[in-house]
């Protein structure tokens, strides 16, 4: 028996365009035979899970079997996995032909870079992007066994030509000596400074919460484009507003869109996930403020061929039909005055959606809070 | 611990009933759901969540006049009354009562004709508890001669204190029990209850301005108005008039205010100073001893009194681990119950334009009040007359004083200090719980902790995310607000217990677990805490439905079901609850401690388990109380007093660990007894417990490790305290040393107190790892809302490397073996060399500046102690981070830097030898420094750190040459003036080390910036840049007027003298590769123009096969393919083995060079195999390289290959191959060119080709022809050689190395045989130039012909005098190395004479070019020229 344990040393999240690093250890736990191996390879493959419901893809669309690489060895990825493979790399060989003294342990690392191009992991209603790595070893005479680390891909856009990012040409140096000191920008370095770039505060937004009988509110958000991880921070002042409000919320929301084509219903709605909700009673709050924090789990909004996913903030303001009732100033000196709640408040709901933009954080964070296993045994 | 966020949201203060005039007092009921807010007329009442007003009352004015203004309220225990004292001295009582005719009872319902049908994820429109319908009616008053200054409820009646020093009783009713009346002249004052004299107060005019009632204390914490404090109490809760004593609080004469914390039986007076003070009650004399003092020190807020004022407010928090005070000028501050500061409003930047002075004006606080369970702050704030400008299309600032509700997030071992809370960073909000990420050191907690996941917890200690898990909107409608909160051990699982019931959630599947059925929720209140053991949330609470208390383990995988549960019936409430591996240990309202034993039982379909009671301890004689008592927990570790048990592996509950109001007790078992001899019988009846002995006081949290780590026994033994203003304390195990455990077996450990500061107050504990981690609310400017009272406040995390303290405090009490022990098993750690600059750092910075002589210096024993490990490195970088001022004292003791230096060289620490530069330039004479300058340049020369070299070269450029001549009086300055007299510093360069703080050469100015010390002022600070800057002003005026050019030249002659010795050094070794490296990244080093100038000395090559293999060597470049004709010559199995002999030597070369040579090593790797075989020099175990690009896969697999087409192929046999060069050999050459070494050397050897050719070092130009074995450049070469003046012996030389070359080529595959194996390979591959070298055959013809028809003219430019050709050879024959060949040469000349091909036609064969030579040569000019213009 050969033990085969996969693991992600670093970290179980990365961006599209790095370069992921397993390390595939091979033991014979057996006490005295020598265990001989075929060959063990590694690939890296997306599993596109798709609600038949809802989605039909076109043909052309999906990567037939003869398009993955690798696909007419035994070595087969995908083999038992729901859905499609939006993307699948190269296999590399890990070995051929290894012999395994009792006792012995070997350790290779399979590196490989997860094209740019490459969809998030992302995990909705109806389409479920999911990334492995997949080992698979083969003993003489045994059938292939696979072993699957799963991981998460973040991506950030505009990284698809990363050298307009680099510091620009002529300050180069063109002797070649000098390449050992100048610093090249790694991907995540650069992606860093593009998301730091487009989430990095800008002008604070105000939006006036008006009905049709008056103005309910200001909202003010103090940005529009957030990481994952971040928490959305706006304020709401309702010392401006005519029209009393009773209770407020915020939930934070995702829309899944199917793109038209790949609709099987026309009339199909969007998928709407609701994620954190900030919710108050504010009929005599002046001003407040939310704080809505977006799990670092959540996948960044991003648009493929067949869905685009959207993020956005959902209010519901109830907001009552009459002002609060208010007692008239005291007649005489000696009369006292009481005023007491309302019993009832007749009240309508007024909802509203406002559109922002989420990307991805450093892969680095996402890490500390994935459950994702980051080692995988299996027995050969 | 208590952190505010956000910002303060504010209310409508606004009455309805129309009075504007100011909010003057806000009062809580006591279970803090009503909120009584007193304007001088109205009284409204609000609810607490939501926050809405119920009901107001407006007085009539009539009422106003007769009875006085609002002044302040009280509610009756049971909510039913308010008694409101006005400012005639009369107390007004309402009646609350709810006003049941209203439909329900309560308000607000909220009513919609709602069109559509019920929506998901919709707002629910009635979710929470309803807002009850109060009223209020005035039902009595009565009047207070004198007037009120303060009241306390006192069961059923009031406490009144009034002007004319009297404490009278008065019941609800307003009639006052007058037989109760206490004079505050009879009551006899002491220092304690027992010795001291009492005696009573002698003015009749004082009376009792404050006071705070506290029924568990059993008395009055009371303000007198002469500025005096004191508690009154009496020996029963009556408080008869005669029964009354009062206790001095020491030491305090200006109070103004105080506040009961009755948990930890503390008093905390308020001062005019601006200061607090918080006494201990001591149960034994009954005298009140100054536990801690509030200040906020001039490092937090300088003037703090003066701005400030005096102290107005004390609040506790409601569960008495926090305290709020607020200043009669302004500011708000937040303490620890032992006195730590948390947060404070001067502190926190205000967003904008608000200066300080206004923002703490903005933050006059008028009267403020907890929230239920502390997660709101009431405040009544009080605007200044002119308000702050306010923002253009605003309406100018609010007519009302606002009522501001600020919300805060709590640790949840703030009422629930469970096992499971002490390991992860844990806290609670009103809505939300806040949790370290944990996963990215998920192996901390394994016995074996590996390096790298020990970098990974850096990496995680640096990442400021939370991990946050909103709570369920659907629990918290009914259950608000939430009490206890509790993780499991791995932090994956999270349960929370509000009013009624619990809910837990796993974050793996992001769900939360409500009871499904809601009776069960409401019949269940979570009284004791909440702890999760393994898999099952274990519950101390209340059975509502049964009456009785209970506890309760729910499984976590099944539903939250009570069918699921496993119950257990307890006798009396239980206060504390907690786990120790598989025991529950217990704290019972009776001041009983019970211990449980816990089995898990797999039962099909759920899981249970089985409880049984193991023991019972009476502690009821050691605690006041059993709500005194704040944790409570089992522990494996011991006093050194007594026996110790049998050793073993996994060691039993030792002790009971109980902290009674901050004295932390410690009950440990009896071993004295006779049970010791049967230990049977002792395993079946667990021994009894010993009387506590008190480990500490003043014990806010306590951190135990759970978990054993046999390599830091020391860390994870210990016991660690939160002490809050004395800080944190470790109670340390000592071990003795091996020898002498043998001696004296079962001999237990000694245990030492240690107590140290740190600079966040810690939270959670890392035992391994050496850090504490704890949070703080930091502020964040948001321009948005520049008319906040208050920034907006984010929840961050902090950590604090500890183990500096530790060490420095064991080396204090001459520990130092014990020191060593620690420090030894925590060099894994990635800061460890921080820890060790820390800890000198700390211990330097406070004796080099102590005022008086210290009469036992630690610092020696600090370098001694540091000496063990990397003492050069942390010596330099603790100088480098230390004022200057205190260097003279640092190296008294470490020893010279000179030494140091030196030292740091022969060790090839070369970037630490720079950092001791520095120290040297500032403490030596310039003339010192340089020289030690120069000998680390040729250091690091030597060892290629091109870096440092390149900074050492900016450095002695720019040392000032004038300094080095008066250098006396200069050093003197220096020594005065330390950060001034840094060097003039690097005039024109650029940011000099890019690596921050590894960097050798900082900027003096960054340097001191980054210095560790923070005692000085910023004021000093200023006047200590500015003089820098002045400083420097004058030094670089110095320099221009003493700048003179032929200094500055002399000065560069000298660098250049060093550099070109260098430079020459390595061309002398044919390093040719490192000159390059050397020249391209030493600024302005003008390669070309020293080549040219060596020409004819160092850049003459006399052993062309050395030289050539230097080349193949440094480049990477691979040998030329052997032909299948050598290969048939040897066996397969040697070839293979050769071939992995020279990838060994290969690769050993690389590794041995230190630096990444392969220019394919930075890049990603493809696949690389690494054995953990040991015997790696076998033959199977072959380390494959990096490939380096795309086309050159490895070594081994393009040999392989190669030499398998070659078989297939022609069969180019060597014998074979003519002498003619025929055409098709040529092409067949240009393929085997497509086998080249990597894209970056093939770039490096073209451009060096380049440079060696416009210096007209031809010789080296040839030879990288050769290696690049491309004709077209040896034509070039050959051309140039021709077409030039080149010097004639130059040409001849390369003549000749061109058949030395030859010769080799030809000649030593035949030595293979007497040649060790690992060589083998290199010859063998060596061989295959013989094609090459009969290629360009023609050329060594052209070469020839040059030196022969050497053109007169051509002889004249090159040297004075004209030799012939003849004589040239001569002289160099005489030249030792190429003697014995010179008898050769004719005969090969002769050999190759056969066919002499012109230029042009060899140029038309190859086909690689269809230009004529002059054209070729054309294109070199032009080549050369451009390539001129891009290195300038």
């Amino acid at each position: 028996m050969v033990e085969v344990v996969a693991s992600l040393p670093d970290r179980s999240v990365y961006l599209a365009g790095e370069t992921i690093e397993c390390n595939v250890t091979f033991t014979n736990v057996s006490q005295k035979l020598t265990v001989k191996l075929g060959w063990a390879s590694a690939q890296i493959h997306c599993q596109c899970s798709m609600s038949e419901t809802r989605v039909i893809v076109p043909k052309n669309a999906q990567l037939t079997t003869s398009d993955i690489p690798g696909n007419r060895t035994t070595f087969v990825p995908s083999r038992g996995e729901k859905g499609s493979t939006a993307l699948s790399t190269k296999p590399a060989i890990l070995f051929c032909d290894l012999n395994l003294a009792p006792g012995e342990s070997q350790t290779f690392t399979y590196r490989e870079t997860i094209p740019r191009e490459a969809p998030p992991s992302f995990r909705g209603t109806a389409i479920k992007y999911s990334y492995k790595v997949t080992v698979g070893a083969q003993r003489f005479n045994c059938p292939t066994k696979l072993l699957r680390v799963p991981f998460r891909v973040l991506v950030v856009p505009g990284l698809h030509d990363i050298s307009v990012y680099q510091e620009p040409d002529d300050l180069k140096p063109n002797n070649p000596f000098q390449r050992l000191q100048r610093k090249e920008n790694t991907l995540l370095e650069v992606a860093m400074e593009v998301l730091q770039a487009i989430t990095c505060r800008k002008g604070p937004s105000f939006y006036n919460i008006t009905n049709s009988k008056g103005k309910v509110a200001r909202f003010c958000l103090l940005k529009q484009a957030f990481r994952i991880g971040d928490d959305i921070i706006g304020t709401c002042d309702f010392s401006c507003g005519t029209i009393p409000c009773a209770k407020f919320s915020v939930t934070l929301q995702t829309e899944e869109i199917i793109t038209e084509e790949c609709r099987r219903k026309n009339s199909q709605s969007s998928m709407v996930t609701s994620y954190s909700r900030h919710e108050e009673f504010c009929l005599q709050t002046q001003r407040t403020h939310i704080s809505v924090p977006i799990p670092l789990t959540a996948a960044p909004g991003f648009l493929t061929d067949i869905m685009q996913l959207k993020w956005r903030l959902h209010f519901e303001f109830i907001t009552c039909k009459a002002p609060l009732p208010e007692v008239d100033a005291p007649c005489s000196a000696s009369e006292s005055v009481s005023w007491q709640g309302p019993s009832q408040l007749d009240v309508e709901t007024m909802v509203w959606d406002l559109p922002i933009r989420v990307f991805a954080t450093n892969p680095m964070y996402a890490t500390s809070v994935s459950l994702l296993k980051q080692d995988v045994m299996c027995l050969v | 611990m208590y952190f505010p966020v956000g910002w303060a949201k504010q209310l409508n203060a606004a009455q309805p009933t129309g009075d504007a005039r100011p909010l003057v007092h806000i009062c809580s009921n006591q279970d803090r759901l009503l909120f009584a807010v007193l304007t001088h007329s109205s009284i409204s009442i609000w609810y607490c969540k939501p926050a809405v007003q119920i009901v107001c009352f407006r007085r009539s004015d009539n009422s106003v006049v007769e009875f006085g203004m609002n002044v302040c309220a009280k509610w009756k225990p049971d909510s039913s009354m308010i008694a409101i004292v006005t400012s005639k001295g009369y107390i007004l009582f309402y009646q609350v009562e709810v006003e049941l005719s209203k439909k329900n009872a309560s308000l607000y319902i909220q009513k919609e004709e709602r069109s559509f049908g019920g929506k998901q994820d919709s707002i629910e429109l009635n979710n929470s508890d309803c807002i009850p319908a109060l009223k209020l009616s005035q039902v009595a008053y009565s009047q207070v001669p004198g007037g009120v200054t303060s009241l306390v409820c006192l069961r059923e009646e009031l406490m009144v204190a009034t002007r004319r020093g009297l404490l009278q009783r008065i019941h609800w009713d307003g009639i006052v029990n007058s037989d109760m009346t206490i004079e505050l002249s009879s009551i006899p004052f002491s220092a304690d209850l027992q010795h001291s004299r009492a005696s009573m107060l002698d003015d009749r005019g004082i009376y009792v301005s404050r006071q705070d009632y506290s029924p568990l204390l059993g008395g009055f914490a009371v303000v007198l108005s002469n500025g005096r404090a004191a508690f009154i109490t009496a020996n029963t809760l009556k408080f008869e008039p005669s029964n009354i004593v009062g206790v001095w609080a020491q030491e305090v004469t200006e109070a103004t205010t105080a506040a009961i914390n009755h948990k930890y039986t503390l008093m905390a007076f308020g001062c005019q100073n601006a200061e607090g003070i918080v006494y201990h009650l001591d149960e034994l004399t009954g005298a009140l001893l100054v536990s801690h003092r509030l200040v906020v020190s001039s490092k937090e807020f300088p003037d703090a009194q003066t701005i400030c004022g005096a102290v107005s407010e004390l609040k506790w928090t409601p569960d008495g681990t926090a305290l709020a005070m607020v200043w009669r000028k302004g500011g708000f501050s937040l303490w620890s119950v032992f006195g730590a500061l948390l947060v404070h409003s001067m502190g926190v930047e205000s967003g904008g334009s608000i200066s300080d002075d206004l923002n703490t004006q903005l933050l006059r606080i008028q009267s403020l009040e907890w929230g239920c369970e502390g997660y709101h702050l009431w405040l009544l704030t009080d605007r200044p007359d002119n308000p702050s400008p306010s923002p253009p299309g605003k309406p100018s600032a609010d007519p009302h004083p606002a009522l501001h509700q600020l919300n805060f997030v709590k640790s949840a071992l703030a009422l629930n200090p469970c096992a499971g809370n002490h390991e992860h960073l844990f806290l609670q909000g009103e809505d939300k719980l806040y949790l370290n990420p944990e996963e990215g050191m998920p192996h901390l907690h394994k016995s074996s902790a590996l390096p790298d996941s020990l970098a990974a917890a850096a990496a995680f200690i640096g990442n400021k995310q939370w991990q946050i898990v909103p709570l369920p909107h659907t629990y918290l409608a009914h259950n608000w607000p939430i009490r206890f909160a509790a993780v499991n051990a791995a932090g994956h699982c999270v349960a929370i217990a509000g009013k009624t019931g619990l809910a837990h959630y796993a974050l793996y599947s992001r769900k939360w677990k409500l009871f499904g059925n809601e009776t069960q929720e409401r019949d269940m209140i979570v009284t004791g805490g909440l702890i999760w053991w393994k898999d099952f949330v274990c519950t101390a609470c209340y059975n509502l439905l049964d009456q009785r208390d209970e506890i309760r383990f729910y499984p976590r995988d099944s539903k939250l079901d009570n069918t699921f549960a496993h119950i257990v019936r307890v006798p009396s409430q239980i206060m504390l609850i907690n786990t120790f591996r598989d025991l529950l240990i217990v704290l019972c309202a009776d001041c009983h401690i019970m211990i449980y034993s816990i089995l898990r039982v797999n039962v099909q379909p759920n899981p249970t388990v089985q409880v049984s009671k193991i023991q019972e301890v009476a502690i009821g004689n050691f605690i006041p109380h059993p709500a005194n008592v704040v944790a409570l927990t089992l522990t494996s570790i011991r006093t050194d007093t007594g026996p110790a048990s049998a050793p073993s592996d996994i060691p039993d509950a030792e002790s009971i660990v109980v902290n009674v109001a901050g004295r932390l007790l410690l009950f440990q078992r009896d071993r004295s007894g006779p049970q010791l001899k049967s230990p049977k019988e002792a395993k079946d009846r667990p021994l009894p417990f010993c009387s506590p002995v008190m480990v500490a006081s003043a014990v806010e949290s306590m951190w135990l490790c759970n978990h054993r780590n046999g390599r830091k026994q020391h860390l994870t033994e210990a016991l660690w305290l939160c002490c809050g203003a004395a800080g944190v304390k470790v109670w340390l195990p000592l071990y003795p040393k091996e020898e002498q455990q043998n001696k004296k077996r079962g001999f237990m450990s000694k245990r030492i107190m240690i107590p140290f500061h740190v600079d966040i107050y810690p939270l959670a504990l890392l035992f391994e790892a050496g850090i504490m981690l704890g949070a703080s609310s930091e502020s964040l400017s948001y321009n948005a809302s520049n008319d906040e009272i208050w920034p907006y406040l984010q929840l961050e995390r902090t950590s604090h490397v500890y183990l500096h303290h530790i060490l420095r405090q064991l080396l204090k009490r001459h520990l130092g073996v014990h020191a060593l022990e620690i420090a030894r098993t925590c060099t894994d750690l990635p800061y460890f060399l921080h820890v060790l600059e820390l800890l000198l750092h700390e211990v330097l910075e406070e004796e080099a500046t102590s005022k008086e002589p210290i009469p036992d210096p630690l610092l020696p024993r600090v370098v001694a102690f540091v000496e063990e490990f990397d003492f050069l490195q942390t010596v330099a970088h603790c100088a480098r981070k230390s004022e200057v001022a205190l260097w003279q004292y640092l190296f008294s003791i470490v020893g010279t830097p000179k030494d140091l230096f030196e030292e740091c060289l022969l060790e090839g620490k070369l970037e630490t030898a720079a950092s001791y530069l520095i120290i040297l330039q500032n403490l030596e004479q310039p003339i010192v420094a340089r020289q030690h300058a120069t000998l680390l340049l040729d250091a690091a020369l030597e060892h290629r750190h091109w870096d440092l070299a390149r900074d050492l070269v900016r450095f002695l450029g720019a040392i000032d040459p004038s300094e080095a001549e008066c250098p006396h009086n200069v050093v003197k300055n220096r020594l005065a003036s330390a950060p001034a007299m840094y060097p003039t510093g690097f005039p024109s360069a650029p940011p000099v080390s890019p690596q921050g703080n590894d960097g050798t050469f900082v900027r003096p100015n960054a340097a001191r910036s980054r210095s560790l010390s923070n005692a000085e002022t910023s004021s000093k600070e200023k006047s200590k840049l500015i003089r820098t800057d002045s400083m420097e002003n004058k030094l670089r005026l110095r320099r221009s007027s003493s700048g003179h050019k032929d200094e500055v030249s002399a000065d560069h002659f000298f660098i250049d003298v060093i550099l070109n010795r260098h430079a020459r050094k390595l061309l002398g070794v044919y390093r040719i590769r490192d000159l390059a490296c050397f020249a391209a990244n030493l600024e302005d080093y003008q390669l070309v123009g020293w080549l040219r100038k060596e020409q004819v000395r160092a850049a003459r090559v006399e052993d062309f096969v050395a030289a050539l293999k230097r080349l193949h060597e440094d480049f990477l470049w691979p040998m030329p393919v052997l032909t299948l004709g050598a290969l048939q010559r040897i066996s397969s199995t040697t070839s293979l083995s050769c071939q992995t002999a020279r990838l060994v030597d290969q690769m050993e070369d690389l590794n041995g060079d230190g630096v990444c040579k392969g220019p394919g090593m930075g890049r990603p790797l493809g696949l690389t195999r690494t054995s953990t075989m040991e015997s790696s020099l076998s033959t199977s175990d072959v380390q494959l390289r990096p490939p380096s690009s795309f086309e050159d896969v490895s070594h081994t697999t393009t040999e392989v290959s190669d030499t398998s087409s070659f078989m297939e192929g022609d069969s180019a046999d060597s014998s074979s191959i003519s002498d003619s060069n025929c055409l098709s050999e040529l092409e067949q050459l240009s393929h085997e060119l497509a086998n080249r070494g990597p894209h970056q050397s093939e770039v490096e050897l073209r451009y060096l080709f380049q440079i060696v050719l416009e210096a007209g070092c031809l010789e080296w130009a040839l030879l990288i022809a050769l290696v690049l074995r491309d004709a077209m450049a040896i034509v070039r070469t050959v051309n140039t050689a021709s077409l030039t003046h080149t010097p004639i012996d130059m040409v001849g030389r390369m003549r000749e190395g061109l058949s030395y070359l030859e010769l080799w080529a030809n000649t030593e595959w035949y030595l293979i045989c007497s040649v060790i194996q690992p060589l083998i390979l290199r010859f063998l591959c060596s061989f295959g130039y013989k094609p090459f070298m009969q290629a360009i055959a023609g050329q060594v013809k052209q070469l020839e012909k040059i030196v022969e028809s050497n053109p007169p003219s051509r002889m004249q430019l090159t040297s004075s005098g004209t030799p012939s050709p003849r004589q040239r050879t001569v002289s160099m024959s005489s030249d030792a190395s190429a003697l014995e060949e010179e008898a050769d040469c004719p005969e090969r000349q002769l050999s190759m004479e056969r066919d002499v091909t012109p230029l042009a036609d060899d140029l038309a064969e190859q086909g690689e070019d269809d230009t004529d030579g002059s054209a070729a040569v054309d294109n070199l000019v032009r080549e050369s020229s451009s390539y001129e213009c891009a290195i300038s």
